[in-house]
């Protein structure tokens, strides 16, 4: 389960993806629920989390999230692996 | 024998009345057998051909995830590279051929192949079902009944809706319930999808065929009225299909996707794609789109640049062999960079403008329609030269006597009334649906489609335009 600082840097990057500073994400979240959520910026969020964290996602892996809790636990999953925990990343 | 015919009347009629009176347990097989029956028709050898592909489809399916994660995508790549192979062979050897016959000074023997109707449809269901397996998102189908059925389903066989499987076979296998209002519902949609395409697109093709098999000899208004004309042709030949599939759908207690949502209501070439062939642009943005963009994604706009591009050169191509759908696709890829570039900007311009936003949207709207009538010019032309030939002679004689030669006042009249009909029917216009209140009521319109078709239907048999593809 991703921790809260995780969800917190998720959501300031949702904010700035969907251009919309009122998005707040929760665990069930997915694309239906953000309008302009599509292909395109599905991958644009991609890459502004991959910036941000310093992981990479396979082309897979991008695929198969079904929502945004378990798109948190990746992140969360990549971090760990990675060495660093959770609480660091705060900026 | 294809939807608008006698034959598949009688054979639709048989099949549902066999599968009414097959014990719960069989009505699968009799679906599965009406159709493979049906498909023979268009040769045993197509039929062996879907059977073929279904296996290979089915086996791979099971063993892709019975292997460790790690390997599976080898056995997706050994999928698609088996699909892709049987499909370029049966679609486009000829064309290939040929092309690099105008580049070798000792050519190739020209080869034949017969193309087997609905293979495109099959082939991108097969994949999109393999690309589940592997992305985890449904569990391979252990039945090979139910699979075959998935695949061979008759209604949808020849021309789509592309289901994906985790919509349809848990359909399949659910037990059938008579409903006599979804029986209803289904025959409403089949009178809807045979009025769209006997009494409106067959009508409309006159015009078109006259104008597009000799254009050389037109130009002025006369051309860009057949463009626009084939541009409701098409929607009107392909919707109504789809609305008869769905129909038939309904009948044997299946809900097929839609594929149109008023697609020339769309505001921006973004929207058309969400509306139009929904169910084949839905496999292009997740199954070719998405995985390039994905693997594009650092290079900013040039990767989704590169990205739309060869999901619609795809497209394009996968309409046909020859080189007008090509350039229709690249055309539509070329209009899609550029919105997606630009959208964002051209909406804040259009919301600083001051402009009625009901004006902006009928702009937009006429503006979106026009460059999708221009992109079916080579959708439509026999040839590249006639598509270039009608987009350079587009100005000059305002002459129309030739359309009143096409058509008698009787046959204007009733392609207008049943597009004022049609404008009320259900799916074609979503906020719009009969009301059996107010107006006219379900008895009454559907009588009057009815007798549309027996009347002013055209009988002379034309095959439905994606039949090709």
């Amino acid at each position: 389960m991703a921790n809260a600082a995780v969800l917190e840097e998720l959501n300031k990057i949702f904010c700035e993806v969907f251009d919309d500073d009122q998005i707040r994400i929760f665990r069930e979240m997915t694309a239906k629920d953000i309008a302009g959520w599509d292909s395109l910026n599905h991958i644009n969020l991609i890459v502004a989390v991959e910036k941000r964290f310093d992981i990479k996602f396979t082309t897979r892996e991008i695929m198969t999230y079904e929502n945004v809790g378990q798109f948190a636990d990746a992140v969360e999953e990549k971090l760990l692996k990675s060495g660093r925990t959770p609480d660091l990343i705060r900026r | 024998m294809l939807f608008n015919t006698f034959g598949y009347f009688v054979f639709a009629i048989t099949a549902f009345f066999v599968f009414l009176a097959a014990p719960g347990k069989w009505k699968r097989t009799v679906l599965l057998t009406a159709s493979y029956f049906f498909y023979s028709f268009f040769g045993v050898k197509s039929a062996l051909l879907l059977f073929s592909v279904s296996l290979v489809s089915f086996f791979f399916g099971i063993t892709m995830r019975s292997v460790r994660s790690s390997r599976r995508i080898y056995y997706l790549w050994g999928a698609i590279f088996l699909h892709v192979a049987t499909l370029v062979y049966f679609k486009y050897a000829e064309f290939i051929v040929m092309n690099v016959n105008y580049f070798l000074k000792e050519p190739l023997s020209p080869i034949h192949v017969i193309m087997p109707i609905g293979i495109s449809f099959y082939i991108f269901q097969s994949l999109a079902y393999l690309f589940d397996i592997y992305l985890e998102k449904i569990q391979p189908e252990k039945h090979l009944g139910y699979f075959l059925l998935y695949l061979s389903f008759f209604p949808k066989l020849l021309q789509g809706p592309i289901e994906r499987a985790s919509q349809l076979i848990p359909q399949l296998k659910r037990g059938y319930v008579f409903n006599y209002n979804k029986i209803a519902e289904g025959v409403q949609l089949i009178i809807v999808g045979l009025v769209k395409k006997m009494v409106v697109a067959d009508r409309l093709a006159f015009f078109v065929n006259e104008i597009f098999s000799d254009v050389v000899n037109f130009s002025g208004l006369v051309l860009v009225l057949a463009s626009y004309i084939f541009t409701f042709q098409i929607y009107f030949d392909f919707s109504g299909y789809t609305d008869i599939a769905r129909g038939l759908g309904k009948i044997f207690g299946i809900e097929l996707s839609e594929n149109f949502q008023a697609p020339y209501l769309a505001t921006n070439i973004q929207e058309f794609w969400r509306k139009w062939h929904i169910t084949f642009s839905a496999w292009l943005r997740d199954y070719l789109f998405t995985p390039l963009l994905s693997q594009f994604r650092n290079f900013g706009a040039w990767g989704v640049v590169g990205a739309v591009l060869i999901t619609f050169a795809i497209c394009g191509l996968w309409h046909g062999p020859a080189w007008g759908f090509v350039i229709f696709g690249l055309i539509h890829g070329a209009y899609m960079g550029t919105s997606i570039l630009t959208l964002k900007k051209r909406n804040e311009l259009w919301e600083r403008s001051r402009v009625p936003a009901g004006w902006v949207r009928k702009w937009r709207i006429f503006v979106t329609f026009n460059m999708i009538a221009l992109s079916f010019v080579f959708f439509r032309a026999d040839s590249m030269k006639d598509a270039v030939y009608i987009l350079t002679h587009l100005t000059g004689p305002v002459d129309l006597s030739i359309l009143f030669q096409a058509y008698s006042a009787i046959e204007i009249l009733s392609l207008i009334a049943a597009v004022a009909l049609l404008a009320k029917s259900p799916g074609f216009a979503p906020a719009i649906s009969i009301n059996t209140n107010r107006g006219l009521s379900q008895q009454f319109y559907y009588g009057v489609m009815v007798n549309l078709l027996i009347f002013l239907g055209v009988k002379k048999y034309a095959p439905f335009i994606y039949f090709r593809f």
